[in-house]
């Protein structure tokens, strides 16, 4: 069977078939009550409002914490160290424990 | 009704200054005269946008069965069309604002319907219920006519019609778009590129890309009836 063919008269098929334009009964009436509620819209609206408060919320609670963390530690090495202590701790225990 | 206008602080205040401020960016930009706007549009929109939100209606009514023909080259299902067409209007509204009134408001308001469909391809097609396996008689009687002897098949047999809507379903959203904008509705490829905001070649690949699938899938009906 010919493809390019077929497909060629399916293509004249749609273009000769065009869609109905008919309109359901009183649409116009609908839309107008649909855009008159205030649900979508403001829920909508409403819903962007508060995911961009808590963000920025998030991210100023994200920055303090970077800033008190900063101010709060003595540089790398003794970051270093104490994790290396809060790292062996559990072990430390452990082996304190059992052995 | 109370239907809350779209516009907001930045918008001028009454109707008159709207209509001049269209007008004026008619005029500015100088891509169309200002004659090429159909009369009564610019002055709804700019009522709606001065807060009288009720004017959206006439132009809902004046446009309404356009949307709803376009809108039925993507959808099938009634409640899919209806649905479309509400949400055509419904981002319409809120986006009238933006219409700088340099074309037709048809012209704007298609293009946006344009995108409602494309969006609503892309959302479904995880969901596509239609397949080759379940091709109804008009249309295996009219394949097989056509496989018999092509000629005495005619495009505006049921089973044509029916097998058409079918391809055209199971290709992907942006196949299925550009084949409706090129190949049914005969737009020119500039224009479609305008539609879609894609670029010229893109569209042209797009296409070429387009036929092929279109190809592909029929080669596997044809297997699959042994054609």
């Amino acid at each position: 069977m010919n493809a390019k063919g077929l497909s060629e008269m399916l293509l004249r098929a749609a273009r000769l078939n065009p869609p109905s334009d008919t309109v359901p009964y009183a649409f116009e009436k609908r839309m107008m009550t649909l855009l008159a509620s205030p649900s979508r819209d403001l829920g909508a609206s409403l819903g962007i409002a508060w995911l961009w408060r808590a963000s920025l919320a998030g991210l100023l609670i994200m920055f303090c914490c970077g800033v008190w963390t900063l101010s709060v530690s003595k540089g790398p090495v003794s970051l270093a160290l104490e994790l290396e202590q809060v790292a062996y701790a559990a072990c430390c225990e452990i082996g304190g424990d059992a052995w | 009704m109370a239907a809350r206008a779209p516009h907001n602080s930045d918008t001028p205040g009454d109707s008159q200054s709207l209509v001049s401020a269209i007008h004026a960016n008619v005029g500015d930009e100088g891509l169309l005269a200002e004659e090429n706007l159909e009369s009564g549009d610019v002055e709804l929109i700019a009522a709606v946008l001065a807060g009288r939100p009720e004017c959206f209606e006439p132009l809902i009514v004046r446009y309404q069965s356009r949307v709803f023909r376009l809108v039925r080259r993507y959808a099938r299902r009634e409640t899919d069309v209806e649905d479309l067409a509400q949400e055509v209007f419904i981002r319409a509204y809120h986006k009238l604002k933006t219409f700088r009134g340099t074309a037709p408001f048809e012209h704007w308001l298609m293009r946006l319907a344009v995108r409602v469909c494309y969006d609503y391809l892309r959302n479904h097609q995880r969901r596509r219920e239609t397949s080759w396996a379940d091709l109804g008689e008009v249309e295996q009687q009219w394949l097989e006519r056509y496989a018999a002897d092509p000629r005495t098949t005619e495009e505006t047999d049921n089973g044509a019609r029916e097998l058409a809507q079918r391809l055209l379903s199971l290709l992907s959203p942006a196949s299925r778009l550009v084949l409706t904008l090129q190949e049914i509705e005969e737009r020119p490829v500039k224009e479609i590129a305008q539609i879609t905001g894609w670029s010229v070649p893109l569209v042209k690949v797009r296409a070429f890309r387009a036929r092929r699938e279109m190809r592909k899938h029929l080669e596997k009906l044809a297997r699959k009836n042994q054609l």
